[in-house]
């Protein structure tokens, strides 16, 4: 359900600023319920805090003034707009504290979302995303370095996209969603995306386990493990095949580039080439099985071959 | 006539050390039968004549005179063990470490024709393992072109194969693609031509901006660029995943 929280607030807030505008007993009691109601539910409605700070200003800016103009009591009208922010800003900060350490130890609180994307950060301090996505949504940082996003992976997605692009710079985002019971599973994802990300040296970006499927299929096959080891063993002890794959690999398979990229003759590639087929069995020269010498290259780098 | 060891013949002793592959003899077809499907089904009955290591070759053939072609060639080989179906069936042919593809090539010379095989190798005690990997190999290698294949060159299909999550992502992400002719038999035709666009322009009689433009539609449809290696392998596999029907082999 869509909250309009300038309306919401002013609604619930008009009598509170009523009460202080003529000094009434217990108005201060009475506006820390209100903003903790309030609060509590612009959180559960997920409204981004952005907007609740947006609306607040106005609300307070709008309830003052007429208050003001009503002669209502000036120094009671200054003291209930901080009551009320700071209610209302300690419901988006209260939930914050632990919970997704909680749900890490498997914990699931009951007010906890049925399902979250779990985001891995690398290249950034955690401090500077937290606050970027608390801009747009409520998140929740985990000690581990995690953040909980209490949205689903095709949502979160976009936010990522969209954080990261704000940060700027070299930023690797991993996401991985699951139910709220089961969050560690997605925790365990990201790091294992993230660690294949790294070592297969793939350009900042936001990723999934979509981009990585085929790598970690691999590696929780032993048979394949095993086999993708044997195939790349002679490879590694000759670090100028290896140079060669990668970079055909880089040239989507294109001979001719490949070799300006190498400074070398067409015909040394030829037969680089021919000796990597003699010696793992695998046509470089079939994109297939190039991306697979290519993969098994990568998943060496990462000692994930045995 | 000497007796040694628990007063068994000396000849008999004599056989056992110097003659490892006393097997029954080529003629008793079912009994030999038998001994292959105790060692496919991974239990080792510690037969005399046996050997150490094993070349697993699951075979299937696209008539019933092919898969018998592959069977007239190890008829009369004394060493090699055989499970037979219908239009499939299992190999074993004794084998040391790293010769097992050059084996099952040899065994393909002979044969020709329509015949897909699969090569896996193991030590005796662990035949199971290789059997069902070749079979998976197999079950793969019917969707390309006649000839020999192992683990290494099916490999990410075969993974994929074995994590059913995977290929269920897979599946769903090429779903739109197997559902417009035209694109899939673009695709089809991209990866038989190992990503040569003017071959496979050629095979599916189409101009090449055709194909083309139907490859930037694949791409379109599932965020994967066929001229990216990795991307093309991904497509190929998501095919794959999508179906992959069984073979005829024997239990």
């Amino acid at each position: 359900m869509l909250v309009d929280a300038g309306r919401l607030l002013h609604e619930e807030f008009l009598a509170v600023y009523r009460a202080a505008a003529a000094d009434a007993d217990g108005w201060e009691d009475a506006a820390e319920a209100v903003a903790h109601r309030v609060g509590s539910r612009l959180v559960s409605a997920r409204v981004p805090v952005a907007q609740v700070v947006v609306a607040l200003r106005s609300t307070d800016r709008l309830l003052t003034e007429t208050m003001l103009d009503d002669g209502g009591d000036a120094r009671a009208l200054a003291a209930v707009g901080t009551v009320l922010a700071a209610e209302l800003m300690s419901a988006f900060c209260a939930q914050d504290d632990g919970l997704a350490d909680a749900l890490f130890a498997g914990d699931t609180p009951d007010d906890a979302a049925p399902f979250y994307t779990v985001v891995s950060v690398r290249g950034v301090v955690t401090d500077r995303v937290v606050s970027a996505f608390r801009k747009r949504g409520p998140v929740f940082p985990a000690t581990s370095g995690h953040l909980l996003l209490p949205v689903a992976e095709a949502v979160a997605l976009p936010l990522c996209r969209e954080v990261r692009e704000e940060l700027g710079g070299e930023v690797w985002f991993c996401l991985a969603e699951r139910p709220a019971a089961r969050v560690a599973l997605a925790r365990n994802e990201v790091d294992e995306i993230d660690a294949l990300v790294a070592s297969l040296g793939r350009p900042p970006g936001v990723y999934r386990i979509d981009d990585m499927l085929f790598e970690s299929a691999v590696i929780r096959t032993p048979e394949a493990r095993d086999e993708l080891g044997r195939v790349v063993a002679p490879l590694l002890a000759n670090p100028v095949l290896v140079e060669t794959v990668l970079a055909l690999l880089e040239a989507d398979g294109n001979r001719a580039e490949a070799v300006k990229k190498l400074f070398i003759h067409r015909s040394t590639i030829d037969y680089r080439l021919w000796q990597i087929e003699q010696l793992t069995g695998l046509s470089p020269v079939n994109p297939r099985d190039l991306a697979v010498l290519g993969t098994a290259i990568a998943l060496s780098r990462t000692n994930s071959l045995g | 006539m000497t007796t040694v060891l628990d007063s068994l013949p000396l000849n008999d002793v004599l056989r056992d050390i110097l003659s490892p592959f006393d097997l029954p003899p080529v003629e008793d077809v079912a009994t030999r039968r038998r001994l292959a499907r105790t060692l496919l089904s991974g239990r080792d009955n510690g037969f005399e004549g046996l050997a150490l290591a094993y070349a697993v070759i699951a075979f299937c053939a696209s008539t019933e005179d092919g898969a018998a072609a592959v069977l007239d060639a190890v008829r009369d080989n004394a060493e090699a063990l055989v499970l037979d179906g219908v239009r499939g069936g299992y190999v074993l042919l004794p084998c040391a470490q790293d010769q097992h593809a050059g084996l099952a090539r040899e065994l393909y010379d002979r044969v020709g024709g329509d015949v897909w095989m699969a090569v896996a190798w193991a030590p005796r005690r662990d035949l199971a393992a290789a059997r069902a990997t070749a079979q998976d190999v197999l079950r793969i290698a019917a969707g390309r072109a006649p000839g020999v294949y192992e683990l290494r060159t099916v490999l990410a299909d075969f993974v994929v194969l074995r994590q059913p999550h995977v290929a269920e992502r897979l599946a769903r992400m090429i779903e739109p693609v197997v559902a417009q002719q035209p694109l899939l038999d673009a695709l089809r035709a991209f990866i038989a031509e190992d990503g040569n666009r003017a071959a496979a322009a050629r095979r599916l009689d189409i101009h090449r901006s055709t194909l083309d433009h139907r490859l930037r539609l694949v791409e379109r449809l599932t965020g994967c660029r066929p001229a990216s290696p990795r991307a093309l392998l991904t497509l190929s596999v998501a095919l794959t995943a999508h179906s992959c029907p069984e073979v005829p082999l024997p239990h």
